[in-house]
């Protein structure tokens, strides 16, 4: 039955795989006291952290939030399917990767959101932050973190598929298969005997195999230290399963509805999302990471009614007449988040529910789909991490606020106990409480033309961008007389300059002027020196 | 040819190579011979003059051009003894530098070239301080090999006499499902070999314990249910109900030479004699026996194809055993048979006739198609074909299936039949499945009389005939083999599987193709530039109203800091604009424009048809072609990406497989027996 619908779990397959004691035990309600009552009181705000990573980056005018102050304001249409849970979220703008330096590419964007750290040639990544955390709240629960990924793996650059890197920097790979990661969670383990027996096989390999590293050669002896971190790394989540009972659990997943997971790629995302909200509920882990779509990716999205590849729709100024469907995926996938949220919410804990003891990120690596930029890039959380966040806001830091400070505050409101994290600075402000940054850059009555000939000319002003979707590459410079400079150059020119991680903010530009349709524009571009 | 330089030596020298190897495999004495010392000093001396003319301008100091420092890695160099081996970093960037001045990509074109007695110059230092070491050729630090999950899963198979994948011919609809195994075990990812079994990369993902034990338990399972096996391991085909202290003693010590490869060892026996006899104590002979099994199977010195260490900075040759069990995982990717052990055992494997005569018989084992399955697969990328990725609730689609069934059949008939490897360019043969005939062109394709057979058919069974085909509901008929008409088809490059994953779901990519063929079949990897090029920049520069897309790209890879790898990339590519984004055959664009089909290759060659560009590719590519072939396959045999110090084997393999008319077997065996396959080296 498994193998003709692979991804087919029905609840009596389920309730079999957790055991017959299930079925007649008490429901829902009842079980969370039964819950409250085997934590230590400690425990009672346990903290979990979720990250959500769909890569490519937006349409800035899709996503960003028009406007309003911190606590009023209307969601983006991007943003527009959190609406049930908007005051859970808060939205953080003007965060920059590595400052805005260059356009990011496609190969560093994961690395870059997940260890605050450049990689290069040397290092393919670093200690990413829910490794951090894992490694100091990890043995607290039977499973010290999960990893998932609804993406193919591109294996000409394999890490840009990976979130989630340990110590070494070295990736640890993702579970593709929801209906495995049901079976790792929440059957084998679960059951003593299968724990006990596991133990004892693993005893018996180590007390025959005890000779080999003694005759191997300094560097075989390294190679081999694997295998017998993974037997250790085993042992330690069986003892860590010990800890809860396994009625407990049990109960937990008898009172689940039918857990049907699609094949397609949207049934498989639910699924793995729905994991996480059960694994998180169940306490069997407090960390979790989800690619979404890797930032070159190649899925598809038939069931919307598009054929293109995701990576492709990215590039929606080359490509011209495809940003409709790359924002119809967008919106797809905060659709995806939103359900994420509403899952947690539904799962009560102890006064509360399991989202507010929760801290979920989600986020894009770049901004502009693109030009790749690196500065405010896609971010927003959710959850009040167990009291530490107030939620319903919408924050914008003043430029620069570098992004790895977020995941130095994320790691310590986590129990870690840090001071740095990848090019981190100190720690971000406004998470905790209204923070009071004005919501837009303030003019300062000096953005005007400062000198021209009538052919060249400098100037200083608001960096926009056109919000046309059929014109998507016209920029334009708003003086303090309200007045605005149309720019029209070249794809090559604003990719040079990295001219689009400036939108939004103050540039002085020296410029040429030119005409395009009988009107006046700039044509010919360059930052004024300093 | 541009890069022949880098690997032909004199004629002598390379005789002088191919007699020392025959020795070493005969005598197995010391696989080095002395040179004596290199005056290096003086050499360092011209090759710095050199770089310094023509290179130091822009490679100088921290904002060298590129990175690239070449004053600073002339200076590191130097600190290098001739006698000591040079540390990665410093070999790799030599490496670098290397490809780009003799692929002549450096100095750029717009400055003064470097004349040909200067190449020659360095070519010659580079291959004393890159290639050899204090005068002498060596094979490297031999690293340690871990079973791939391929591998793990055949030993499983072959140890147990039990089958655990999802059978052919028992799928329950022409769709491919995935069975239990291939379902819990991580993606495994390639590492710069270019194939899963590299050592590296195998040693940096996690050993994925549980997904393994639930394999083993799964086969453990099967095993039990099965006559033949239990015969196999029991010698009767049900299990007695107690075994004797002597049948336990045969039985265990049987099943762990096999397991561990002729390398088990007293204490392991003695381990797993007392595991049984603990668990027979309370349960059932069959339960003692599949734990003390599972056991053995999770042993390291099972996962791991541990060599005997001998502390040598010198190739020195393996143990027979180890020997065998280095053939078997390359040619069948599984546990070496009782034939094997049993000539290992003799120790007769290091006479290279004993040796011939177990490649020949290993030939018509139906593992070889591990040659064509793991190998060529994971080379062409034709598994990415049936990547769970692409599946759907029901599996694999068809034309998925047999997309891959044409390249796997394509493939095993040239090991098969002993074909010239220039067939995977261009063949007037090729296997075409029923399911996709029709989107080709019938009139492509004749019948086509089977090859003289070299070895024995493997994949006969999977055809289903006569009464085995009654009761299936829909019957997937594998491809068969036809002769080619006209000149669309033929070889690898025009497949359909290549043409599919060579594009987007609806639209070609003449650059995915171009960039490929320059990779795959050339062996000219191209790095993505950092720099996005502007497309734009070139449509505006364009004087026609709506520009097509060839004239687009055209005028784009005219800039020029795309130029230099664009007018190798796209005449390619666009040589294969005729076929669409599933392999069939079109004339033109949806926008009903008619699809240009002329293109230029580098060296000036023009061709209007996939026929004529891949006659260009094999007069101007040969060597390349040949070459890349060959250190594909000497990566996947060795589990390690190429290294300088490789390239004299590779060259004595390149002249024996020209001799020999380009015969796919020829490198098979070279490969074998070369001193890379046949020693091991220590680090010093």
């Amino acid at each position: 039955m498994m193998s003709k619908h692979p991804y087919l779990i029905s609840r009596r397959h389920l309730l079999r795989g957790v055991g017959a004691t299930a079925l007649s035990l008490p429901l829902l309600d009842i079980m969370s006291s039964a819950t409250a009552a085997t934590r230590k009181s400690a425990d009672q705000k346990a903290k979990r952290l979720c990250v959500l990573y769909k890569g490519c980056g937006v349409f800035p005018h899709a996503w960003d939030i028009p406007g309003g102050t911190e606590t009023e304001f209307e969601l983006s249409s991007l943003l527009q399917p959190l609406s049930n849970v908007k005051d859970d979220i808060l939205v953080l703008r003007n965060l920059d990767h590595i400052f805005g330096k260059n356009n990011g590419g496609h190969l560093v964007a994961p690395s870059l959101s997940m260890t605050g750290a450049l990689p290069d040639k040397k290092h393919k990544s670093f200690h990413s932050f829910d490794q951090v955390v894992a490694d100091e709240i990890g043995d607290q629960t039977p499973v010290r973190s999960l990893q998932l990924t609804a993406d193919s793996l591109w294996k000409e650059h394999p890490w840009i598929n990976y979130l989630s890197h340990d110590r070494d920097g070295n990736a640890i790979p993702p579970d593709r298969d929801p209906g495995l990661v049901f079976d790792k969670l929440f059957r084998g383990m679960n059951h003593g005997s299968y724990r006990n027996q596991t133990k004892s096989v693993l005893d018996a390999v180590k007390e025959s195999s005890a000779g080999v590293l003694r005759k191997a050669s300094h560097s075989d002896r390294a190679v081999l230290e694997q295998y017998f971190q993974a037997i250790r790394d085993v042992e330690r989540q069986l003892k860590s399963f010990d800890t809860i009972s396994d009625p407990v659990r049990n109960n937990k997943l008898a009172a689940l509805d039918d857990f049907a997971i699609d094949a397609d790629l949207g049934g498989k995302i639910k699924a793995m999302l729905d994991l996480i909200a059960l694994s998180f509920w169940t306490d069997t882990t407090r960390v979790a990471t989800m690619m979404m779509a890797n930032t070159n990716s190649r899925c598809t999205y038939g069931f919307l009614g598009l054929n293109e590849e995701m990576h492709f729709m990215s590039h929606y100024v080359r490509n011209r007449g495809i940003l409709p469907g790359f924002n119809k995926v967008n919106q797809w996938h905060t659709t995806q988040f939103a359900y994420l949220l509403e899952k947690l919410k539904s799962y009560r804990e102890a006064d509360g529910n399991i989202l507010d003891n929760s801290i979920v990120v989600y986020m894009s690596g770049i901004k502009h789909g693109d030009y790749h930029t690196l500065t405010d890039v896609p971010v927003v959380l959710a959850g009040k991490g167990g009291g530490q966040i107030s939620p319903g806001r919408h924050v914008r830091y003043p430029e620069p606020t570098p992004f790895p400070n977020l995941l130095l505050t994320l790691v310590n409101m986590m129990g870690v106990d840090q001071t740095e994290l990848g090019e981190s600075t100190g720690m971000v402000d406004g998470l905790a409480e209204p923070a009071g940054h004005p919501m837009a850059v303030e003019d300062d009555g000096s953005w005007r033309v400062s000198s021209d000939d009538g052919t060249e000319f400098l100037a200083k002003g608001l960096l926009l961008v056109s919000d046309d979707i059929n014109d998507t590459n016209a920029y334009y410079l708003q003086l303090s007389d309200n007045s605005k400079l149309e720019i029209r150059v070249s794809f090559g020119v604003v990719h040079k300059l990295v001219f689009d991680a400036k939108v939004g903010r103050v540039v002085a530009i020296k410029g040429q002027w030119g005409s395009r349709n009988g009107r006046k524009v700039i044509t010919s571009l360059n930052y004024q020196t300093p | 040819m541009s890069n022949s330089l880098l690997y032909s030596l004199p004629e002598k020298e390379s005789r002088v190579l191919q007699m020392r190897v025959i020795l070493i495999l005969i005598i197995s004495i010391s696989c080095s011979q002395r040179h004596g010392a290199i005056a290096a000093n003086a050499k360092d001396q011209t090759v710095r003059a050199l770089i310094s003319q023509h290179c130091l301008d822009c490679h100088q100091g921290e904002s060298a051009e590129g990175g690239m420092d070449l004053e600073g890695l002339l200076e590191s160099t130097a600190q290098i003894e001739p006698s000591e081996t040079m540390p990665g970093s410093l070999f790799d960037t030599w490496v670098r530098v290397e490809k780009m001045i003799t692929l002549r990509r450096m100095p750029p074109p717009e400055e003064s070239s470097l004349p040909d007695d200067q190449l020659d110059s360095f070519s010659k230092w580079l291959h004393e301080r890159l290639v050899l070491r204090d005068g002498e050729s060596h094979i490297g630090l031999t690293p340690l090999r871990r079973l791939t999950q391929d591998e793990f899963i055949n030993s499983l198979e072959d140890l147990l006499g039990v089958r655990v994948r999802n059978e052919y011919n028992h799928l329950h609809s022409v769709h491919v499902e995935q069975g239990l195994v291939d379902r819990v075990l991580p993606v495994e990812v390639p590492g710069n070999s270019g194939f899963v079994n590299d050592s590296d990369s195998l040693a940096a993902q996690p050993v994925p314990l549980l997904a393994y034990m639930k394999c083993i338990d799964f086969s453990l399972a099967k095993m039990a249910g099965n006559p033949e096996s239990l015969q196999m391991l029991f010698g009767t085909s049900d299990v007695p109900e107690s075994l004797s202290e002597d049948q336990l003693h045969r039985i265990t010590n049987q099943f762990l030479r096999r397991a561990l490869r002729g390398q088990h060892t007293t204490e392991h026996l003695q381990h797993a004699v007392a595991r049984y006899r603990k668990v027979a104590e309370e349960k059932p002979t069959l339960v003692a026996f599949k734990t003390m099994l599972r056991t053995i199977l999770l042993l390291p010195e099972f996962h791991y194809r541990l060599e005997t260490v001998r502390d040598k900075t010198v190739p020195y040759p393996v143990t027979e055993f180890e020997l065998a069990t280095r053939l078997s995982y390359f040619l069948i990717s599984s546990t070496p048979d009782d034939e094997l052990l049993a000539a290992a055992e003799s120790g007769t494997l290091h006479d290279p006739k004993v040796m011939d005569k177990h490649i020949q018989r290993l030939m018509n084992h139906p593992g070889r198609l591990s040659l064509s399955e793991s190998f060529a697969a994971q080379w062409i990328g034709f598994d990415e074909l049936i990547d769970e990725a692409k599946a759907d609730k029901r599996g694999v689609p068809t034309t998925a299936r047999a997309q891959y069934d044409e390249m796997l059949y394509f493939f095993d008939e040239l090991f098969k039949s002993d074909l010239s490897l220039l067939n995977i360019i261009d063949s007037d043969w090729m296997y075409v499945s029923n399911h996709t005939i029709n989107a080709y062109g019938k009139d492509q394709f004749r019948g086509h009389a089977p090859f003289k057979e070299v070895h024995s058919d493997v994949l006969g069974g999977r055809r289903l005939t006569g009464n085995a085909r009654r009761g299936i509901e829909r019957i997937y008929d594998p491809p068969t083999l036809r002769s080619v008409q006209g000149d669309r088809y033929g070889g690898v490059i025009t497949s359909a599987a290549v043409m599919t994953l060579t594009s987007a779901p609806k639209r070609t990519s003449p650059v995915r193709r171009g960039v490929w063929l320059l990779d795959k079949m050339i062996g000219q990897k191209l790095e993505a530039p950092a720099n996005v090029p502007p497309i734009e920049n070139a449509v505006l520069a364009l004087s026609v109203e709506n520009p097509g897309k060839l004239e687009i790209i055209r005028a784009h890879t005219a800039l020029p800091g795309c130029m230099l790898c664009h007018q190798d990339i796209d005449p390619i590519g666009f040589g294969l604009e005729n076929f669409s984004p599933s392999g069939s055959w079109r004339t033109t664009y949806q926008d009903k424009s008619v699809i240009p089909n002329e293109g230029i290759l580098p060296s000036g060659e023009r061709f209007t048809s996939p026929k004529e560009l891949k006659y260009h590719l094999l007069s101007v590519y040969r060597e390349s072609i040949v070459r890349n072939f060959i250190r594909r396959m000497m990566a996947y045999a060795m589990g390690r990406a190429l290294q300088p110090y490789d390239r004299i084997t590779e060259d004595t393999i390149y002249q024996r497989v020209v001799e020999k008319d380009y015969r796919s077997n020829v490198v098979i065996r070279e490969i074998v027996h070369s001193t890379q396959f046949n020693c091991r080296q220590d680090e010093g």
